[in-house]
């Protein structure tokens, strides 16, 4: 009897690629909704003046911004689903080191200490490759862990996936 | 008139009566047995399950020139009969497309979080390798479920 892949790794720690690759899909999206938002702005700004409106990417306020989006953009999700849009398509999830749902006090220390896991070359990052759980900086902060969290559905019964 | 035909004449007016009499007795007699008979039971007596096990289906098949009765079907005559609007009308396309697509989508995800799960038991194999760790993988949490 061959067991279903999604059961075999139900509920194990994700491991380095899952992580990286979910990254880089909620980074692309996130930045991808911010430059849409910025020309949303600048578009009814420009409609409501009359004048060109442009950021200058110099001064730092863009930066400031896009800082903040992403927080609130990872912090919103983790504290929602437990899963940002690129850990969904992964199907990993962040949970609590016992498994239990993650709290919105925890995704938000969680998303707080996110951004110095990429201090000192990312060094915070280090503890998914090393650890035995896979925790990184972040993850040993709020006391949660990622692990994988997908189940198959059969074609049209409706089960949660 | 020769004496030869006059025997056969006088033969057949006693062979023709007696045939005919033959005729209708037999018939007669046929459907007595006919209606005497219950065919449902003389059905049920037979073995069909033996009968068929007897024939050598392969070898009738092997007879069958498929190409020359295929080559006796006009397609498109046939194909002029099917109501395809009709067909089309009965089937819920949308939903068939919806479904068909719906699962196809769902099995390249799952392929997509099987491959990725395994190149993470790879990674993890190498970084065993280089830390020299003989411990066994921590056990699988118990995932409550989602909000």
């Amino acid at each position: 009897m061959t067991v279903q892949p999604a059961l075999r790794y139900q509920g194990h720690y994700a491991g380095a690629v899952s992580r990286l690759a979910s990254f880089v899909i909620d980074i692309v999206v996130s930045a991808g909704i911010f430059c849409v938002a910025l020309a949303a702005i600048s578009y009814g700004a420009q409609v409501i003046t009359g004048n060109l409106v442009s950021w200058n990417h110099s001064t730092g306020v863009v930066a400031g911004l896009f800082a903040a989006w992403e927080l609130a953009y990872f912090g919103f999700s983790w504290a929602t689903n437990g899963r940002t849009l690129g850990m969904a398509v992964f199907g990993i999830r962040v949970v609590r080191t016992d498994g239990a749902v993650l709290e919105p006090r925890h995704a938000t220390v969680r998303a707080l200490v996110f951004p110095f896991s990429f201090l000192f070359c990312g060094l915070g990052f280090l503890g998914i490759l090393v650890q035995r759980e896979h925790r990184a900086l972040h993850d040993l902060a709020a006391g949660s862990a990622v692990v994988y969290a997908w189940t198959t559905r059969a074609p049209g019964s409706g089960q949660e996936a | 008139m020769n004496p030869r035909d006059r025997l056969t004449s006088a033969g057949k007016r006693w062979t023709d009566p007696a045939e005919a009499l033959a005729q209708q007795v037999t018939e007669r007699v046929v459907d007595l047995v006919v209606g005497a008979l219950d065919v449902n039971e003389l059905v049920a007596r037979v073995d069909v399950n033996a009968i068929i096990s007897r024939v050598d289906i392969d070898a009738v098949l092997r007879k069958i020139d498929l190409n020359e009765l295929l080559g006796q079907v006009d397609v498109n005559e046939l194909a002029q009969r099917i109501d395809v609007a009709g067909l089309v009308e009965k089937a819920d396309i949308g939903a068939i497309i919806a479904q068909s697509s719906g699962g196809m989508a769902r099995e390249a995800v799952d392929a997509v979080r099987y491959r990725t799960a395994g190149l993470d038991q790879v990674v993890d194999g190498w970084v065993r390798v280089l830390l020299r760790r003989k411990d066994a993988a921590p056990p699988p949490l118990t995932v409550q479920a989602g909000p």
